[in-house]
């Protein structure tokens, strides 16, 4: 087997005549279209990264404020609506141009609750036709 | 003058354009070579150089001090053989021993290579490593590089480094023999 250390250690390459003595000129014409290269400090690549999480991190902190604040603003309201009597409120309403049909549009109601409503406002007893002709006359 | 002093001219404004002058003189060459020896037409070598002094322009204001410039510069020089050769590969659709049977070609065809027939076959054994075992063979064999500064520039262990040259003179012996 022929042994690679046999060989000598030769370039066989070759270049054009002058070629290293122009090479440098080509890259600086090249380089002085495109911008210069600006110098960045370690401690600005480190801040380049810790701004964009610092702010995230501030965003988060002012957002979980806010929410907590009108969380506890919102509970606040309903203990204390809690703690008026209800004639009380009645009285208040009687004072204000509030219709009753105002008061429902402001309320999200459930279905059931509606229901309940529709029940307790039109209900009928469980009678006859014939059995309410007789309370009717009954009663005339 | 060492690659303090060229940094230090450098990143100052006044001497800027100065010191990247004598940085592309102080490397052109070594880098010229260790394209040339991995894409081996000349005017493949000189666009390559070029783009890598282009590159290392850009960068240079990221090159942080915990490596030696000399091994960042080498590397960027890596990097851009090996993207060079794998853009060949992709847009010819060429297998690994193709693009090595048309470097070996260039090899007996291109002007400006030596006529001496043993250092050829030398070149065309080891156009047919891969181009990673090639590329640590040349910085071994030709540039006289040590495994550690290889395996920085490459980002290769040592022991894969040692393993990989070994593996790649048996494999270069045995075409020599045929």
């Amino acid at each position: 087997m022929k042994k690679l250390e046999d060989i000598p250690k030769k370039n066989i390459f070759d270049v054009p005549e002058g070629y290293f003595d122009r090479l440098p000129e080509i890259i600086q014409s090249r380089i002085s279209v495109s911008p210069a290269p600006v110098m960045i400090h370690s401690w600005t690549r480190a801040l380049r990264y810790a701004l964009p999480l610092t702010a995230f991190i501030a965003a988060g902190i002012f957002w979980y404020q806010n929410y907590s604040s009108s969380f506890s603003a919102r509970v606040d309201v309903e203990s204390e609506l809690a703690s008026i009597h209800s004639d009380q409120l009645a009285a208040y309403l009687d004072d204000h141009e509030l219709t009753t049909e105002d008061l429902v549009e402001t309320v999200n109601w459930s279905s059931d609750e509606l229901n309940d409503l529709e029940n307790a406002v039109y209900f009928t007893p469980d009678v006859t036709h014939r059995q309410l002709e007789e309370i009717l006359d009954e009663s005339n | 003058m060492d690659d303090n002093e060229l940094l230090s001219k450098i990143r100052n404004p006044e001497t800027r354009h100065y010191g990247f002058n004598l940085l592309v003189r102080t490397y052109q060459q070594r880098i010229y070579w260790h394209v040339r020896k991995m894409v081996i037409d000349h005017d493949d070598s000189d666009d390559l150089t070029q783009e890598v002094f282009i590159k290392i322009h850009k960068a240079i204001g990221n090159f942080r001090e915990d490596a030696q410039l000399f091994t960042w510069i080498y590397r960027i020089a890596t990097n851009e053989c090996l993207t060079f050769l794998k853009k060949k590969r992709r847009r010819f659709f060429l297998p690994l021993e193709d693009v090595g049977k048309e470097l070996s070609l260039k090899i007996d065809s291109s002007a400006g290579i030596s006529e001496d027939e043993i250092q050829k076959k030398l070149q065309k054994a080891l156009l047919t490593l891969p181009d990673k075992q090639r590329l640590v063979f040349n910085m071994k064999y030709f540039d006289d590089l040590s495994y550690e500064v290889i395996s920085e520039i490459t980002g290769t262990s040592v022991g894969a480094l040692k393993a990989s040259y070994h593996h790649a003179v048996k494999k270069i012996e045995v075409y020599l023999t045929q």
